[in-house]
C-alpha cells in the first residue's frame, strides 16, 4: 500500500510523516470512545426533544471524525516529531500536589503545606536541598498566618491523629 | 447623556465608600503581587485570590475581584518589561519594545508611560461600557435561545480564528472544552453524566479549577523545562515619569490603542487579545521611521498597553449586557458572581443597579489606584521580581492548592488541580492552547441549554438558526470571519503577526 509521494517525487511506502498528529489524532479517537462508553446508559432522545447523552455523544463524535482526520493526515504530510517530554517536573509537582490532597484534612495545613512544597520544589533542576527544606519551613508558616488567621479560612492547621490535638 | 452621568454618580456613590475603596486598593496590591510573578496571568490570579473576597458581600468582593483583575494585568505588564516574560497572550506585545527600553536604561519611563496610557484607555472605557450597558442591554431582551446559541458559536468561532497557532487544533481545544462542561448534572433531567461515580463531579467541574489547572500549575511545568535563570534587570529602574518629548510621542499612540483596544474588546471570543497587537502594528506602519520598533520606541509601549487595559475592560460588555463571558478572565468573574449568587446577565442591570454601575466606576478607580499607588511600589516588584524561579514556583503551586481547597472544601477537586496541570502541559506538547478550551469549557452549559430550547421551539428544525434574522446575522459575522482567516493573503499577514510576537 502506498499513499501519497514523498520529498525525492517518488510514491514512498506508508509510514507516519507527522507523529505528533498521529499521537493526538490516536488520543482524540480515545476520548471519543470513552464519552460514548460513560454515556452508554443515557438516553439521546428525538432532535427536538433531546435526552441527556445527545450532546455529549455528539461533541465525542466530532473529536472522534478530528481524531480520524489527524491520523489520515499524519501519513500524508511531514509534520512535527513528538516533543522531548520531561519527566522530574510534572511527576513531583504532581507528586507534590496530591501529597497536599491527602494529607490537608487528617493532618493539617502545616503539614499538608510542608509537603506539597518540599517535594515540588526538588521538581526543578538546580534543586539545593537545604534552601528547599528552610524555605518551605518558611513558606508553610506565613500561609498558615495569612489564611488560617488574616484570612479567617476554615482549613484545619494541624490535626495529630490519635491525640484529638486540632488547632 | 443626561442619563449617563446619572448612573455613573449612582455607581461613584456605591463604589466611592471607604470600605469599598480600601477593597479595590488591597486588591489591585495583591493582584500586582501574584500577577508580577512570571507565568502567572490574571486568569490563574484571579482564581488564586477568590477565596479573599468569600467574606464580603457581593458589591465589595466584585469590586475587589476588579481591583484584583486590574492589579494583575498591570503586574503581567511589568514581568513583560523588566523580564521579557509575559503573563498573559496581550502582554507579549509589551516585551518587544517594552524590555528593548529597560535594555537601555529606561524601564521606568516604560512603566511609567504603560501606567498612564492604561489610566486613560480605563477611563474612556469606563464611559464606553456605561454608554453602551443599556442599549446593549435592551436588545439583549429580545434575545431567545435561538439568537444566544448563535451569538456563543459566533464567539466560539472568533475564539478559534483568532487562537495563536493552528485553527483546526483550536477548534478542537473548544469541543473537548465543551465536553468538559457536560460533566455533572443533566439540565433537564438531572441524570449525572460522566461522573465516574465521583461525588465531587456530581456539580460539574468548578471553572477555577480548570483555570488555575491550566493556566496556574500548567504553565509551571512548561517553565520546569527551561532553565528560567532568567537575566536581572541589573540596570537602575531611571526616572518613572515621561519626560514632555516622551508625552508628546505617545499622546496620540495611546489614543489609538485606546480606541482600537475598546472596539475589538467587545467582540465575543476573546477581541481583547487583538487589540495590543493591532495597536503596535497600526503604530509601526504610521511611524515616520518604523526601523526604531523593536528596538525600544515608546510608541510601541504606549499603544498596545493602552489597547490591553481598554479592551480588557470592554471585554466586560458581553458578560453584563448578555451574560457571556467574552474570554477566560470574565469566565473566573462569573465564577466570582455565582459565588455570590449573581447571575451575570441583561437582569443584573435592573435587578441591581449598585452592584451593575458600582462595579462599572470601581474599574475606574482600579485604574486610578494602579496610577498613583501601584507605579510608586515598583521598587518592591523589582525586588520580587529577583526572587529566583525555584523559589517562587512551589509557594505559588501551594497557594494553587490552598485555593482549590477553599472553594468547596474539597480535597478531590486538589487532585484534578493536578490533572488540569497535566493537561495543560500535554496540550502544549502537542500544540495545543489552553484559552480556546477553556472559553468553550464556559460557554458549553449555556450553549447545550440554548440549544436544547431552540429544537423544542423548531420542533427539530436546525434551519431556525438561518431564519431568524438576528442568528441568522449572528452566524453570517462568524462566517465572514473564517473566510477572511481563510483566505491566503490575509493568512499570510496573520502569521506575521504573530510571528512578530514569537521574536
Amino acid at each position: 500500500m502506498t499513499i501519497g509521494p514523498n520529498e525525492t517525487g517518488r510514491v514512498g511506502p506508508l509510514r507516519i510523516r507527522s507523529p505528533q498528529r498521529f499521537v493526538a489524532g490516536v488520543v482524540l479517537l480515545g476520548i471519543c470512545f470513552l464519552v460514548f462508553w460513560a454515556v452508554a446508559d443515557l438516553s439521546s432522545g428525538t432532535v427536538q426533544n433531546m435526552g441527556p447523552g445527545m450532546f455529549p455523544r455528539a461533541l465525542a463524535a466530532l473529536l472522534g471524525i478530528s481524531g480520524t482526520i489527524q491520523i489520515a493526515v499524519s501519513f500524508w504530510l511531514e509534520g512535527q516529531s513528538l516533543e522531548q517530554w520531561s519527566f522530574r517536573g510534572p511527576v513531583l509537582v504532581t507528586a507534590g500536589i496530591l501529597l497536599f490532597a491527602l494529607t490537608v484534612r487528617p493532618l493539617g495545613l502545616s503539614v499538608a503545606g510542608m509537603l506539597a512544597l518540599a517535594v515540588s520544589g526538588f521538581a526543578i533542576q538546580d534543586a539545593r536541598p537545604r534552601q528547599v527544606i528552610v524555605f518551605s519551613a518558611l513558606v508553610t508558616v506565613a500561609c498558615v498566618i495569612l489564611f488560617r488567621y488574616l484570612l479567617e479560612m476554615s482549613i484545619p492547621v494541624l490535626v495529630i491523629p490519635g491525640t484529638g490535638i486540632r488547632f | 447623556m443626561q442619563e449617563l452621568v446619572a448612573h455613573l454618580g449612582l455607581g461613584f456613590s456605591v463604589a466611592l465608600s471607604m470600605q469599598n475603596i480600601a477593597l479595590c486598593f488591597v486588591g489591585a496590591l495583591l493582584g500586582t503581587l501574584v500577577g508580577v510573578l512570571p507565568g502567572i496571568g490574571p486568569i490563574a490570579t484571579i482564581a488564586m485570590l477568590l477565596p479573599v473576597t468569600f467574606g464580603l458581600e457581593p458589591t465589595s468582593a466584585l469590586i475587589m475581584v476588579a481591583g484584583i483583575y486590574y492589579g494583575a494585568q498591570y503586574g503581567s505588564s511589568t514581568t513583560a518589561i523588566l523580564l521579557s516574560i509575559p503573563g498573559e497572550a496581550s502582554s507579549t506585545v509589551t516585551c518587544l519594545d517594552g524590555h528593548e527600553m529597560a535594555k537601555r536604561g529606561r524601564a521606568g519611563v516604560a512603566l511609567g508611560i504603560s501606567a498612564i496610557g492604561s489610566f486613560f484607555a480605563g477611563s474612556v472605557a469606563t464611559v464606553f461600557v456605561a454608554g453602551l450597558a443599556i442599549p446593549l442591554t435592551s436588545i439583549a431582551l429580545r434575545f431567545g435561545p435561538v439568537e444566544f446559541f448563535s451569538l456563543m458559536l459566533m464567539g466560539l468561532v472568533f475564539a478559534a480564528a483568532l487562537a495563536r497557532g493552528s485553527m483546526f487544533n483550536a477548534v478542537i481545544a473548544i469541543v473537548f472544552g465543551v465536553l468538559l462542561s457536560t460533566i455533572g448534572p443533566d439540565l433537564v433531567t438531572g441524570q449525572l453524566r460522566m461522573t465516574f461515580h465521583v461525588n465531587e463531579l456530581a456539580d460539574g467541574i468548578d471553572f477555577a479549577i480548570l483555570g488555575m489547572g491550566l493556566f496556574g500549575i500548567g504553565e509551571i511545568l512548561r517553565n520546569l523545562e527551561h532553565s528560567m535563570s532568567r537575566e536581572i534587570l541589573k540596570r537602575r529602574i531611571g526616572r518613572l515619569l515621561p519626560g514632555k518629548k516622551e508625552l508628546r510621542q505617545s499622546a496620540w499612540p495611546i489614543v489609538r490603542g485606546t480606541m482600537v483596544g475598546a472596539g475589538l474588546g467587545i467582540l465575543p471570543g476573546n477581541g481583547a487579545v487583538l487589540g495590543a497587537f493591532a495597536s503596535y502594528i497600526l503604530e509601526k506602519k504610521i511611524a515616520r521611521d518604523p526601523t526604531r520598533f523593536g528596538a525600544g520606541a515608546i510608541e510601541g509601549v504606549a499603544g498596545p498597553e493602552s489597547a490591553n487595559n481598554a479592551g480588557a475592560q470592554t471585554s466586560f460588555i458581553p458578560l453584563l449586557t448578555l451574560g457571556i463571558p467574552a474570554n477566560a478572565v470574565m469566565a473566573i468573574m462569573v465564577g466570582a458572581m455565582t459565588i455570590h449568587g449573581i447571575v451575570p446577565g441583561p437582569q443584573v442591570i435592573s435587578a441591581n443597579p449598585d452592584l451593575f454601575w458600582g462595579l462599572i466606576a470601581s474599574m475606574w478607580i482600579g485604574n486610578l489606584m494602579l496610577l498613583v499607588i501601584n507605579l510608586p511600589l515598583i521598587g518592591i516588584w523589582v525586588k520580587l521580581l529577583s526572587v529566583p524561579y525555584r523559589m517562587l514556583f512551589p509557594a505559588i503551586i501551594l497557594f494553587c492548592c490552598i485555593g482549590a481547597f477553599s472553594l468547596n472544601g474539597s480535597t478531590v477537586e486538589i487532585a484534578l488541580l493536578a490533572a488540569f496541570g497535566l493537561l495543560g502541559y500535554a496540550m502544549s506538547k502537542f500544540g495545543f492552547e489552553p484559552a480556546p478550551l477553556a472559553l468553550g469549557m464556559v460557554l458549553g452549559v449555556r450553549m447545550e441549554e440554548a440549544l436544547r430550547q431552540s429544537m423544542i421551539i423548531s420542533g427539530g428544525d436546525f434551519l431556525i438558526f438561518v431564519t431568524r434574522p438576528i442568528s441568522a446575522a449572528l452566524l453570517l459575522g462568524a462566517a465572514v470571519l473564517v473566510v477572511i482567516v481563510l483566505v491566503p493573503e490575509i493568512r499570510k499577514r496573520r502569521e506575521e503577526v504573530f510571528a512578530e510576537e514569537d521574536d
